[in-house]
């Protein structure tokens, strides 16, 4: 029979369908068998794309941090930065979760990082915060209370002992911090019916989206941690999305639920400093 | 979760029983109570917070005074028994060897539901006792 080569465009002779050379430019030319059944028509989903369950990432792959032996820990630490905080989507839907370990580390460091700038910010200022923390305290309502306390000291960095401690804490604070959230996260995503892959999951995310937490470094006290802790929030709720397979709805749920908890704390806080800070102003005034 | 060990490292449920061994050796010999921590939001409202009593219940349980625990937060008591408890029997099972009991999704859950549920349920007891005071 009398074939034609799609990459030549010559014809040959052949006497057998599939996959052969052509006898003038060489390259692979795969000849149908018209006798052949067609293929079968792909078989319809079980799931529509996204339900929870199916696989979306056509392949999983490790955070470049799973391969800092090869790459080295600052490039592999960045890389992974860069993909959890920038592109959180792409990231967290392809990202392996067989290896929670990795995701801690990468937590654990971050976060010790940050709160060692922020003890080393502390104890810089410390004298002066001391003497804001105390003045304000003056001017809440059973503030008086806290006066000369461990909570003023540590909050200021008085002592080189507390300084010490919290240098040395850090880490394990950090590691406590991860795993107790990711628990958390964890009981909201099981009772919102978003935890299909099950804890490593959850805590991949945590993990890798404590990442952001090291935007807390920053030499801006307070707002730092305000952007870091809003940033960390945006990066876990896309990370459960696409990591649990859910959808936004459930996953934004089961990030904020907690937070609503310890935002009625932080809103009831943040009214003390204002109201302490606007009598200073009608006493100082 | 995971399963316990993987190539002799701990896994997520060693983890998890450390936290809560290290929790009650933090209850028992630190001196939590005399960092006087008062909670914004019963500072605001007069009200305690969903969490608040959590401190004195797990100091309390670790000293033996289960009415204490109790009193200071149910959940709390419930949460630092639970935990001891859990270490404990994480250890005698990573001593004995035997894999971490497998539990269906459901079966989490349930469990879940039944946390978050407890949670509220002491928040709404405490709420309770507070106004009764």
């Amino acid at each position: 029979m009398l074939a034609r080569c799609v990459h030549c465009q010559k014809t040959f002779d052949t006497d057998r369908f599939g996959v052969q050379p052509c006898p003038h430019c060489g390259q692979q030319v795969h000849l149908a068998d018209p006798t052949a059944p067609p293929p079968a028509p792909p078989a319809p989903a079980a799931y529509p794309p996204g339900a929870p369950g199916v696989p979306w990432a056509a392949a999983e792959a490790d955070a470049p941090f799973a391969q800092r032996a090869t790459l080295g820990w600052v490039r592999a630490y960045l890389d992974t930065w860069k993909l959890a905080c920038l592109q959180p989507s792409l990231f967290f839907r392809s990202v392996k979760i067989t290896s929670p370990g990795n995701a801690v580390l990468f937590g654990v460091i971050s976060m010790t990082v940050a709160s060692w700038f922020q003890t080393l910010y502390g104890a810089l200022m410390g004298a002066a915060t001391r003497g804001m923390f105390q003045e304000i305290l003056k001017q809440v309502p059973q503030g008086d209370r806290f006066q000369d306390t461990w909570v003023v000291q540590w909050m200021a960095g008085a002592t080189a002992i507390g300084t010490v401690a919290q240098l040395i804490a850090a880490p394990f604070v950090s590691l406590v911090w991860i795993f107790i959230w990711a628990g958390i996260y964890q009981l909201f995503l099981l009772v919102l019916g978003a935890a299909s892959r099950g804890f490593e999951a959850t805590l991949t995310v945590v993990g890798y989206a404590s990442g952001a937490l090291l935007i807390g470094a920053a030499p801006v006290p307070g707002l730092a941690n305000l952007v870091a802790g809003t940033w960390f929030i945006f990066a876990a709720s896309i990370g459960f999305r696409e990591a649990q397979r859910t959808t936004s709805a459930k996953a934004w749920a089961a990030t904020s639920l907690p937070f609503l908890a310890v935002c009625l704390c932080c809103c009831a806080a943040g009214w003390l400093m204002i109201f302490g800070l606007s009598s200073l102003k009608v006493h100082g005034g | 979760m995971a399963a316990g060990r993987r190539g002799g490292r701990p896994g997520i449920p060693e983890v998890f029983a450390l936290i809560g061994a290290a929790s009650f050796l933090a209850a028992r010999f630190l001196p939590l109570l005399g960092i006087h921590s008062e909670c914004p939001f019963r500072l605001a409202t007069g009200l305690p917070c969903a969490t608040c009593g959590m401190t004195h219940a797990f100091v309390a349980l670790a000293r033996g005074d289960l009415a204490g625990a109790w009193a200071a937060s149910p959940l709390g008591a419930g949460l630092a028994g639970g935990a001891w408890l859990y270490a404990l029997l994480d250890l005698a099972r990573v001593g004995l060897g035997l894999p971490w009991p497998s539990l269906p999704q459901r079966a989490w859950r349930a469990l879940a539901v039944a946390t978050l549920s407890a949670a509220a349920l002491n928040w709404a007891w405490m709420l309770w006792c507070a106004r009764m005071a």
